[in-house]
């Protein structure tokens, strides 16, 4: 049988996790991007009864007794290496959002001082005057 | 005096303390000019920086120390400054002491001066793992870089235009700007000198290093980034090397 009962647990794990990760894709909750190393994942349960053989030669070659324990591993280290990738595009988003929150406090103050200068270049002026400096403050909102 | 100075001072839930160092400087350091970085305090600091008329810097949402002290950095660098004055909001540091910062930094070309609690011995009481922190820090540096610096921990610096334009970009400034920036510094060819300064005791609020976890957390982050600093010491360390 080429689906061997002791790998339909992989095989089924596979096959929801490639279902959950396709549908959030299609529904835009989940990068297409990110979702490859997932799907690869998947892919690598799905099909792990078709190289069964191989992975029994190479988990008695590295003396895993229970060939099924080694995916496991394998799958353990795939985990690893995606929380790696986390912790470094949180690190990156982490960065970006310290530096937009400190462009817009000084941005913010700029815009502040500019219509301080307005205001005061406004008192003791015509009605023309402070109509045209009330598009130009309009003009720095927008 | 002919060069633009910056004071820039971190404020964190300072509403009783601001006063004192903003009176201060205008008092005694008149040529400057004054950034207060509001770092999303909880209490009235906004109101009490409107009440005292001075430039300030809001911050939407906490970043704690460094990322108060690199937003003011970032104006500094935006509005042209030939230097940055760190001044803590806490009351602590003292304009009168900042114009031997100053003074220093023209005279001896140097890109950062730090204002030193230990140099001399000054009235200042430091508690005892304080002390210690500070000593190992100082120990670490020194095997380091080579360069004797005694007060590592020091928030009164003065930081030149290469040093300003440094600490601006991003990532270039670290959470605990301490020990690991100053050896970072010097690694990189930056000269930094010390200069002795009489600082005082916080009188309100609560230090950012209060506690018993917080300091233990500083420390071993400072070690950590140091044994980091010492690794990449190993690799790229030229004489006058400057990245």
């Amino acid at each position: 049988m080429l689906y061997n009962l002791r790998y339909m647990p992989f095989v089924v794990i596979g096959v929801i996790t490639l279902v959950v990760f396709i549908r959030h894709v299609i529904k835009n909750k989940f990068s297409e991007k990110e979702s490859i190393i997932w799907a690869i994942a998947a892919f690598i349960m799905i099909l792990s009864p078709l190289y069964m053989d191989y992975v029994d030669r190479l988990a008695h070659l590295v003396g895993v007794d229970y060939p099924p324990a080694l995916i496991f591993a394998l799958l353990f280290i795939l985990v690893f290496f995606l929380i790696y990738r986390q912790s470094a595009a949180t690190h990156k988003l982490n960065e970006r959002i310290i530096e937009l929150i400190q462009l817009n406090a000084v941005y913010e103050k700029e815009l502040r001082d500019l219509r301080e200068k307005v205001n005061t270049e406004t008192k003791g002026k015509g009605k023309n005057d402070i109509a045209e400096q009330a598009v130009f403050e309009e003009s720095i909102d927008a | 005096m002919n060069d633009r100075v910056l004071f820039v001072i971190p404020a964190y839930n300072e509403e009783y303390n601001i006063s004192r160092p903003v009176n201060d400087i205008r008092a005694n350091f008149k040529d400057a000019d004054i950034i207060v970085v509001n770092d999303c305090s909880k209490d009235n600091t906004l109101g009490a920086l409107k009440k005292l008329d001075v430039g300030y810097l809001d911050h939407p949402v906490n970043l704690g120390y460094s990322g108060a002290v690199q937003t003011g950095i970032k104006y500094a660098k935006r509005n042209d400054y030939d230097y940055v004055i760190q001044f803590d909001g806490d009351g602590q540091h003292l304009a009168s002491e900042a114009h031997k910062l100053y003074d220093m930094i023209k005279t001896s070309g140097a890109n950062i001066v730090i204002g030193s609690r230990f140099l001399e011995k000054t009235e200042y009481k430091h508690s005892f793992f304080r002390r210690l922190g500070t000593k190992l820090f100082a120990f670490l540096i020194k095997i380091i870089t080579k360069k004797k610096i005694t007060d590592p921990t020091s928030g009164l610096q003065i930081l030149d235009r290469k040093t300003i334009e440094k600490y601006s970009q991003p990532g270039q400034y670290p959470e605990f700007p301490d020990a690991n920036l100053i050896a970072k510094m010097l690694l990189f060819g930056y000269k930094v000198e010390e200069v002795s300064c009489i600082m005082k005791e916080r009188t309100d609020g609560v230090s950012m290093h209060a506690g018993i976890v917080k300091p233990i957390k500083y420390v071993i982050k400072n070690i950590y980034s140091l044994l980091i600093i010492f690794i990449i010491g190993i690799f790229v360390r030229r004489p006058n090397n400057v990245i």
